[in-house]
């Protein structure tokens, strides 16, 4: 090298033209990189804003209230305050009178199935019902309730039908929309928050549709999943890892393990409906068979999580323990799965998200049925959430459309939370030690 | 023996003896000056040898900083340790035959202020002797010759027999012709200089003996000397 | 060491020879030895068919340090690791020959190398402090091996590790934090104190220092120096320095092979073998 720095060779102009070129390489690589991260935001946040956008306005509905005459004579004619009787009753019949001497003017037929058309017919006629039957004294009274609008209302004040097209073209007549608009203006018609989307289970009327029993039903199959999973894949990835012998039988085993994670999730479904419903003759559609469908589902990716983990611990640490005197074994519990478990965890939350988006396998077991109670037990016959979205997706009425985006938010939501208890845990036990 | 892996450390090795090397010639230089300035009365030469002594003193003080840097620079190790204590301890053993030279320098104007003495052949063999053996010494450092510094060590055998004879003969001189004390007296000195260069080098041959087998010569030295206890009768 | 003065005072009287010189120079002298800690007879490993270390026979001395030096791949640190068969966790390693700890086979049957271990502690190139608390990774030898039945008890035994790997007044208030929040060099001492924490009779040390800088290097040292006294030491090293500075023993592996195996002094001033000689002098071989 010259001791010259003008001669330097690291000076010359050509050396400055090669500089700058090979600035302008790395520069263009930084371009294209910020390139394909602004895309993919776009793209996530076009999902998200559109997701939110056509979601949001199913977490609120619209409510009437009206006051209803509870005649002892159209409910209880007998007057026995009867349970049989009280529930068999024709409660419809006095939601439309509510709704008639509200509207007097109306007299027609026509005009006053239409007018009833407003309200959820089950919606309201169940709430009555509920509220007679569980305290038979209101029986006689006069009461105010606040019900909710039938699906068609409801979207008709959220905007989603266009009022200026053609009657024939639209759900809701011209009549309804003035009806609605006296409402409104009465300040009987309000827009509430939905809880009943939370609360209650699926239903055919979109307007009573919730969510609860699809969250529940995947709750309980998580559940079963994970306790199902997570102690086998992490106790079959420390013994392959640590214990057993290195042969060509462990071999064969690693290498299924992995085509394991590869395979399609429908197959496990097959799995799940030829061996646990025809075999062992377990419920259909129940979460306890889900769950573990989807715990096998979930089995090589927690397999695979926890050897990495293990693997990645420092052996500098277990043979600090062996050099002690600490066993093998002392030495894979005291240090080894202690140091691996925030990985350990990291892929088996991971494991049990994935499977909380699966759909495939859980319809054929059945878990895709019309489940209209919230279920009590794994053995109960329920839906999960990704299921319920591809239900409610299929659906025609203009107001599925906007709870299925709701329920994708929730579902999201849940992953989003379940991502990050992970990185929380991880966070805390990584302190720990 | 095989090069250093760093090529820098040979080069410091090698400057070092080349050093010491230089330094021989110029003590052995010294010490024939000191001889021919005795032999031939002259005053003027004897004053430049005195004053050439500064110069082998500046090129010990060289090599003591040499070995310095070496060893706190290089760690030296093994034959390596041994060869830079060995030049510390040569160049120390060289400065002191650079002293001994220029004392005889110093001696020979007294000596040559006096009437010259007669029958000194002895003192100048033994002078040849001695020249020779730092001149053998230098060679066997030079060329790495375990034999030949071995040679060296059993040649002090001579010059302390030299040095026998010459003092009997200064003594026997001085009682004859009590004239002669003060140039006798000095001449003791001179006689007893050179062999002190024997010893010298034979501390030389020593160290060469060691730089290159790693032991120590196990044998007695052979002391020849016995003027201590020397004691002439008339 | 006290001898060796007088004698060396004794003798700058007469001239002082070359090899007193040398002696002043190199490290400390070496100290008596009267009992063998280990025999290794015809000592071969092997990793598959490849053959390692080629039959070495050396006694490892009771007391003192006992250093072990040669290139990389020499075969030093698989010779080390013979001592508390930690080769055996290596898959497809293999020991032939005959290592006796006080006359006894230690790869016999009725040796187990848990309790081996226990007696010939380790203390490796990195620091590997175990990611729990200063106590407990001090505690964690003795808790295994059950040596303290009270906590009380357990306490002490934290303490005099810790005193005696001259770590105490550096974490005596800090106990409960975590090991690996010590410098370098504190970790590998206390790592130290975590092996004599359960008593071993043998400290095998692995190039301790080497990821160190030379005041914890020093520090380090100065403790070898210490535990020497109660504890047979031997050392992996790669600095020649270090091995004359702290070992009274020096062995010299190359290719697998035991070239020379002497005092330590006499290994660093006047090695026999031209193998050794080019070694540490850094010449080519």
């Amino acid at each position: 090298m010259s001791a010259n720095a003008k001669t330097s060779i690291h000076q010359t102009d050509q050396a400055l033209g090669r500089l700058a070129k090979r600035k302008a390489k790395e520069n263009r690589f930084r371009y294209a990189g910020i390139a394909a991260v602004v895309i993919a935001m776009v793209m996530l946040g076009w999902l998200v804003v559109s997701l939110v956008g056509t979601g949001y306005t199913a977490f609120f509905q619209h409510y009437l209230t009206i006051t209803v005459t509870l005649s002892e004579s159209d409910l209880d004619p007998h007057g026995a305050r009867d349970a049989d009787q009280l529930r068999k009753a024709n409660y419809r019949k006095i939601i439309q009178q509510a709704l008639y001497s509200r509207f007097p003017d109306v007299t027609d037929r026509r005009g006053k199935r239409s007018l009833f058309h407003t309200v959820s017919a089950s919606g309201a006629t169940n709430q009555v019902r509920q509220m007679v039957y569980q305290d038979p004294d209101l029986v006689g009274r006069k009461i105010t309730i606040t019900v909710p609008t039938s699906d068609d209302v409801d979207q008709l004040l959220k905007g989603h039908i266009d009022r200026d097209a053609p009657e024939d073209l639209r759900k809701v007549s011209d009549q309804q929309i003035e009806w609605v608009d006296q409402m409104v203006a009465s300040g009987d018609l309000t827009l509430e928050f939905n809880w009943r989307f939370f609360t209650s289970a699926d239903s055919r009327d979109p307007e009573l549709a919730g969510i609860a029993g699809a969250v529940v039903g995947s709750i309980m199959a998580l559940g079963v999943a994970f306790m199902l999973s997570v102690p086998v894949g992490v106790g079959a990835a420390v013994y392959l890892e640590e214990f057993a012998p290195h042969n060509r039988l462990t071999d064969f085993i690693e290498i299924n393990i992995n085509n394991l994670a590869a395979v399609p999730s429908i197959v496990f479904g097959l799995l799940g409906l030829a061996v646990f419903l025809n075999f062992f003759g377990l419920p259909r559609s129940a979460p306890l068979v889900g769950g573990m469908v989807l715990g096998l589902m979930t089995l090589p990716t927690i397999i695979i999580a926890t050897r990495s983990a293990l693997r990645a611990v420092s052996p500098s640490i277990i043979d600090g323990a062996l050099s002690l005197g600490a066993s093998h074994t002392q030495a894979v519990f005291h240090h080894k799965v202690p140091l691996a478990a925030s990985g350990i965890l990291t892929g088996s939350i991971i494991g049990m998200a994935q499977a909380l988006g699966e759909t495939a396998p859980l319809l054929m077991i059945g878990m895709v049925a019309f489940v209209t109670e919230i279920p009590t037990s794994v053995m109960e016959p329920a839906s999960a959430l990704p299921v319920q979205i591809f239900l409610w997706s299929d659906s025609a009425e203009r107001a599925w459309a906007e709870r299925t985006s709701a329920a994708i938010i929730v579902l999201l939501l849940v992953l989003i939370t379940m991502n990050a208890i992970a990185i929380f845990l991880r966070s805390r036990l990584e302190r720990r030690w | 023996m095989n090069e250093h892996i760093v090529s820098s450390f040979d080069d410091v090795m090698s400057e070092l003896s080349s050093e010491l090397i230089r330094m021989g010639a110029l003590v052995r230089e010294q010490l024939i000056g000191a001889l021919k300035a005795l032999k031939r009365r002259d005053e003027n030469l004897a004053k430049r040898i005195r004053k050439n002594d500064k110069q082998v003193d500046a090129i010990n003080d060289d090599i003591e900083e040499r070995v310095m840097s070496i060893l706190a620079l290089r760690q030296p190790l093994a034959v390596d340790l041994r060869e830079t204590i060995a030049a510390l301890k040569i160049a120390r053993e060289l400065e002191r035959i650079g002293d001994l030279a220029r004392n005889t320098a110093k001696r020979s104007r007294v000596i040559i202020e006096q009437e010259p003495l007669e029958g000194m052949e002895e003192i100048f063999k033994m002078g040849y002797v001695a020249v020779k053996i730092v001149e053998d010494v230098m060679q066997a450092f030079e060329n790495h010759d375990v034999e030949k510094a071995i040679e060296v060590w059993n040649a002090d055998e001579e010059i302390d027999e030299y040095c026998n004879t010459v003092f009997t003969q200064l003594l026997s001189g001085m009682m004859i012709d009590n004239s002669n004390i003060n140039a006798c007296s000095q001449m003791t000195f001179v006689a007893k200089n050179l062999e002190r260069v024997g010893d010298h080098a034979t501390n030389i041959a020593e160290s060469i003996n060691y730089v290159l087998t790693g032991d120590k010569i196990e044998e007695r030295r052979p002391k020849g000397d016995k003027t201590s206890s020397t004691i002439v009768k008339i | 060491m006290e001898a060796a003065q007088t004698n060396y005072i004794g003798s700058i009287g007469l001239k002082p020879s070359m090899g007193e010189v040398i002696e002043m120079m190199a490290s400390a002298p070496a100290t008596e030895t009267t009992k063998t800690k280990f025999e290794c007879r015809d000592v071969e490993v092997f990793y598959s068919d490849k053959r390692a270390l080629h039959g070495i026979n050396m006694d490892v001395p009771d007391s003192g340090v006992t250093a072990l030096i040669g290139p990389s791949g020499c075969g030093k640190s698989t010779f080390l690791r013979v001592f508390n068969r930690m080769n055996d966790t290596i898959p497809n390693a293999r020991v032939a020959g005959q290592i006796l700890m006080d006359g006894q086979d230690i790869y016999s049957k009725d040796i187990d190398p848990v309790l081996l271990r226990a007696r010939v502690g380790m203390v490796f190139q990195k620091p590997n402090p175990f990611p729990k608390s200063i106590y407990d990774n001090v505690a964690y030898g003795p808790r295994i091996h059950g040596l303290a039945l009270r906590k009380n008890d357990l306490d002490n035994i934290v303490e005099k590790s810790l005193v005696r790997a001259g770590l105490w007044n550096e974490v005596k208030d800090r106990l409960k934090e975590p090991g690996t929040g010590l410098s370098g060099g504190q970790q590998q001492r206390l790592v130290i104190a975590r092996a004599i924490a359960v008593s071993p009779e043998v400290i095998l040390m692995d190039e301790p220092a080497s990821a160190l800088d030379p005041i914890a290097t020093a520090k380090l040292e100065e403790l070898i120096d210490e535990l020497k006294e109660k504890y047979c030491i031997l050392i992996v090293t790669h600095s020649m320095a270090q091995a004359a500075r702290v070992s009274q023993k020096t062995a010299f592996f190359h290719l697998g092979d035991l070239v020379e195996y002497d005092d330590t002094q006499t290994i660093f001033t006047n090695p026999k073998d031209q193998r050794t000689q080019d070694y540490i002098t850094g010449r080519t071989g």
